[in-house]
């Protein structure tokens, strides 16, 4: 195995003079780049600026306080989750500071387990100014802080954790009142009636209508005593369970909740919830985001980001229990299939609602979007389109942005696409395009040598019609004429899109808190992990600079599909099918 | 849309059409561009098209004039001034504005913008 010896890991090694004093310039530089409002002070300051220390480098914070602690116990740290290399230590006096300086500045400290970069450590005049936590927050979540005051803090709390039904959970305990909340079905059973709701709830109940941020009581009370270090995995309140909003009070101590984009899950939004403070999960926040809280003794202030330890917390949830089907506008992310609406659909006509609203509309508004993106072409395809001899006639069925229509290869090459964004955009190249559906070709019959369809199959979304868009590339070729057909995977290992959503929740290690009937049912899902659960999926397209998100159906290629679909076509002998990045090359022949 | 593309559609999808081809032209407007030309790629192209569909996108240019009422025979055989009407008619012009019509059911499908609507839910409208 090859080992490059200068590259040891130098444990306790120390740098000193020019090679140190590179590495702390290297340290100001970044700091001017990322907070520019932090001075450096030639003079020695409580505050330190400490470089190649945070998670980005492999330091976590426990191993911050591993280092710090001993030589400061009362020290604090500011820490950044992700794009700063560098941390901020505030020391209890200017005289700790200088000796915690003394102590690690150019220090590998010995026990980094997976840094090797030594600290380098200048004083700084202040620390980052604290940013708005309202950027982070999804839309429509309502925080109001001192909502709840000390004194009823304290009867709440004295209520919760002596009450008799209290229960213990995994790592929490918990006590209902009203409605039983059942753990099964992540609803209230209306049947299975709790204790009735205190006096001391009820009147701040009749507070939170009066104050007019609810308008219906809720009937159904959970009241969780959390201990430090522990949380709940990221969940959404079941849709059909609960009215909005879900209210949620916060006890004893301050907790950062984080907000998860149920279409993204590697956008999050940390949200800090403070002691006595109320939060309306409502609209968005409450249909489309989950919310959770991670398991560990401390938060990281959104605002300051800051290190907070966390102490036992209660919190208590007000919710009513929804009598009617949910008709939130959220229904890609409800739990159920809203009458069919949001079903992998069974017939023709269902079909094409989906594919209409579901494709056809998202292509004509990411157009341009995806027009910017779209630019390498697959190995494979690339290869089919060499084969083809020069001077023959090809069809590229849904050209998009006329990648494979662009190159001058002495084909005589026609697109077409359903959008009529993407016909414009290729026509602008100066591509041959029409605009048809791939389902009923304007082509003349048998009026070309090759055909292709790249990344259209998997949008179309019964069998029957996956079969028909087969036989329709083989109705405009000729006789002996190969077709190339591409489609989305099921299995995206080592493909560039499982890379791109690397950062994002495995499904298997968080377990949503989802109803049974999510999973019995033939619902369509909003693709949010790496690996595809189920075949029909709606897949979200993200366009950054616009924080829009479009979902776009997607019937995913299970291992042999392809073979099965190509035989089902008369008149079709199939060639290959190749695997590429999580695609499937089909290549085929008009007998 | 250039006139080659035409060569190629036809509205045979439609329901009860059997041939749908070729599909009339209506040529609102068009432009002309100038698209180098190539004696092989010209002969090349000209193998691949139907004569009686170049004859119809002749005349709705009202350019029928140009070319030979009859297919030649052998197209390596034409001088390059001969191909180059060919190669004017087929890759130069550019129709921005007109219609594609079956010749069975007389469906109307719009060209705007160079681009041809052949979708059958927007023709029905």
């Amino acid at each position: 195995m090859y080992f490059n010896e200068e590259k040891a890991k130098r444990i306790g090694e120390r740098f000193e003079g020019g090679k140190l004093a590179k590495k702390v310039h290297k340290s100001i530089e970044q700091l001017k780049r990322h907070d520019p409002d932090v001075q450096i002070s030639t003079e020695p300051t409580k505050y330190l600026l400490v470089s190649n220390s945070s998670i980005l480098c492999g330091v976590s914070l426990e191993e911050l306080e591993e280092i710090f602690l001993p030589l400061d116990e009362l020290a604090e740290f500011i820490v950044y989750p992700n794009k700063r290399s560098y941390s901020f230590v505030q020391c209890s006096s200017i005289e700790k500071s200088i000796q915690v300086r003394t102590e690690l500045h150019g220090l590998i400290p010995p026990s980094l387990k997976n840094s090797h970069q030594p600290f380098a450590i200048s004083y700084v005049e202040n620390l980052p100014e604290a940013t708005k936590c309202e950027d982070f927050r999804p839309a429509n979540l309502k925080i109001i802080e001192e909502y709840v005051s000390s004194d009823l803090e304290k009867e709440l709390v004295d209520l919760v954790t002596n009450h008799p039904s209290v229960q213990s959970l995994k790592h929490r305990a918990v006590v209902h009142f009203g409605h039983v909340f059942d753990y099964s079905t992540n609803s209230a059973s209306e049947w299975k009636e709790a204790d009735p709701i205190p006096p001391v709830i009820n009147s701040l109940i009749d507070r939170l209508i009066s104050d007019k941020y609810i308008t219906e009581r809720p009937d159904q009370v959970t009241a969780n005593v959390y201990e430090s270090g522990h949380g709940i995995p990221s969940h959404y309140d079941t849709h059909s369970a609960f009215d909005d909003p879900i209210v949620s009070i916060s006890l004893l101590s301050d907790v950062v909740m984080e907000f998860k984009d149920g279409a993204n899950s590697a956008r999050i939004a940390p949200v800090l919830l403070k002691a006595r403070s109320l939060c309306l999960i409502q609209g968005e926040s409450r249909y489309r985001w989950k919310h959770g809280i991670v398991n560990r003794k401390y938060d990281v202030d959104p605002r300051t980001n800051r290190v907070v330890p966390r102490q036992t917390r209660v919190s208590l949830t007000l919710r009513k229990i929804r009598r009617k089907p949910c008709e939130c506008e959220w229904k890609e992310f409800c739990d159920w299939d809203r009458k069919g609406e949001m079903s992998v659909p069974s017939n023709e006509d269902l079909a094409l609602k989906l594919e209409n609203s579901y494709v056809s509309d998202v292509y004509e508004n990411i157009a341009s979007h995806f027009d910017e993106t779209r630019h390498s072409s697959w190995k494979a395809v690339k290869q089919f389109i060499n084969e083809i001899p020069r001077g023959s006639v090809m069809y590229d069925v849904g050209c998009g942005n006329g990648k494979y229509l662009i190159p001058k290869d002495g084909l005589l090459k026609i697109g077409c696409d359903m959008c009529m964004g993407l016909c414009d955009i290729a026509r602008k190249k100066d591509c041959h395009v029409a605009r048809c559906d791939a389902l009923a070709l304007p082509f003349r019959y048998e009026s070309a040598d090759a055909a292709i369809s790249i990344a259209v199959l998997h949008h179309i979304a019964t069998f029957e019609r996956r079969k028909r868009l087969i036989e329709e590339l083989l109705r405009v070729v000729k006789p002996g004429s190969k077709i190339c057909v591409t489609v989305w995977s099921m299995d995206q290992s080592q493909s560039e899109y499982a890379k791109m959503r690397g950062n994002k929740d495995d499904v298997a290690a968080a377990p949503a808190v989802s109803s049974e009937e999510t999973q019995t049912t033939n619902r369509l899902k909003v693709h949010d992990g790496k690996d595809f659960e189920q075949q029909d999926v709606l897949v979200p397209w993200t366009i950054d600079q616009k924080g829009e998100t479009f979902l776009r159906y997607y019937h995913v290629f299970r291992e042999g599909e392809a073979e099965k679909l190509i035989e089902s076509v008369q008149g079709c002998k199939l060639i290959s099918v190749e695997k590429e990045q999580g695609n499937y090359i089909i290549i085929a022949k008009k007998i | 849309m250039k006139l080659f593309v035409h060569n190629f559609m036809s509205s045979r999808f439609l329901k009860n059409v059997t041939v749908g081809y070729p599909l009339n032209l209506v040529v609102k407007q068009f432009v002309e561009k100038d698209i180098e030309f190539d004696r092989d790629n010209t002969i090349v192209m000209l193998d691949r098209i139907q004569y009686e569909a170049l004859i119809v996108a002749a005349a709705a240019v009202n350019q029928s004039d140009r070319i030979p009422r009859e297919k030649p025979e052998k197209w390596d055989e034409l001088t390059d001034e001969q191909l180059r009407v060919f190669h004017h008619l087929l890759m130069n012009i550019d129709v921005i504005d007109g219609e594609l019509i079956c010749p069975e059911t007389k469906t109307v499908f719009p060209i705007r913008d160079g681009i041809p609507n052949m979708l059958k839910v927007d023709a029905e409208k």
